[in-house]
């Protein structure tokens, strides 16, 4: 080690080498008394995300939750349609005799309606002929 | 005083981080902030890159297996960090043309016969021509008095090639003094 230094200092001279050392050494006032310090307040500004950043992932999430609940949504309905048409094939007989037999006098004026809308046309289509002869 | 160690296995343990921590950037801050600015020369520099060291530290400190000695850890970020900015910026410093015309040396070659002011001219010349790698080992074995099994640790390298790095620094410098 001293071989070295003896060589570097027989070309520049102890003083010189000294004297390059003390010109890095020379720093701001106080310089090493606040780093620590603002070090660490720069930690920690970098562990808070900025608001732009946090509100981004607000949105994403919110963004998330609502295709989430549309998917849920919509898989609801879907599910509920495929079920009511189940339900109508599974309904028995008895049941549906039942329904038709309590609605009887709904099918009968219904019946008759038809029956009177058919006589009307049969009579407008007499008439037209009669005149036609 | 609590070794390193002692103060990581705290920090790893979540055991008060920001006093540990801190306690590590009081211990070590002055060499590796001198060590940096002999490669930049210029205060800003040097404060912008130390300031990003100690930041990596702290991000990967509980990653840190306390195999090797954590000032040689933190010199070697601090040798990656400094090489990357040199490069980043290509900020090798250099003495502008005002600064050569007005330079004593370009009147007095000879080194024998130089004032002390224009040897210490010439001494930053020297250090500043060397390759990265060359100004770093110079330094660190120079004014650290550094091992070179340390240095070959810190710059990932083999003793061998720490020596010989430090060696051409030597010559290199040798050849400017009598080149100019």
């Amino acid at each position: 080690m001293q071989e070295e230094k003896d060589i570097i200092e027989n070309v520049f001279t102890k003083a010189s080498i000294k004297s390059f050392e003390e010109q890095i050494n020379t720093v701001p006032e106080n310089y090493f008394n606040q780093f620590p310090a603002q070090i660490l307040s720069k930690i920690q500004q970098k562990k808070k995300p900025s608001l732009i950043i946090q509100l981004g992932k607000f949105s994403i999430a919110a963004a998330f939750l609502l295709i989430v609940a549309g998917s849920y949504f919509l898989a609801t309905i879907k599910s509920t349609k495929e079920n009511t048409s189940i339900a109508i094939h599974e309904i028995p007989t008895e049941e549906i005799d039942s329904y038709v037999s309590n609605n009887e006098w709904m099918i009968d004026a219904e019946m008759q309606s038809e029956i009177n809308k058919l006589g009307l046309n049969l009579e407008e289509n007499k008439q037209s002929k009669d005149s036609i002869d | 005083m609590q070794s390193d160690q002692i103060i990581i296995k705290a920090f790893q343990a979540g055991v008060q981080k920001e006093l540990q921590f801190t306690e590590l950037v009081k211990r070590h801050q002055q060499k590796l902030y001198y060590q940096i600015k002999r490669m930049v020369i210029e205060h800003a520099d040097a404060d912008d890159i130390a300031q990003t060291v100690w930041i990596k530290v702290w991000e990967k400190l509980d990653g840190f297996k306390l195999e090797s000695e954590f000032s040689t850890w933190l010199f070697r970020i601090g040798y990656n960090e400094t090489i990357n900015f040199i490069q980043k910026k290509k900020k090798i410093p250099f003495v502008s043309t005002e600064e050569e015309e007005s330079n004593p040396l370009k009147q007095n070659t000879d080194t024998h016969e130089l004032q002390p002011a224009q040897i210490q001219i010439k001494l930053d010349q020297a250090i500043k021509q060397l390759p990265e790698k060359q100004r770093f080992v110079f330094m660190l074995r120079y004014y650290e008095e550094m091992a070179y099994e340390k240095i070959a640790e810190i710059m990932q390298t083999s003793v061998g090639g720490a020596k010989a790095n430090f060696h051409q620094a030597l010559k290199k410098m040798q050849e400017f003094i009598q080149i100019d």
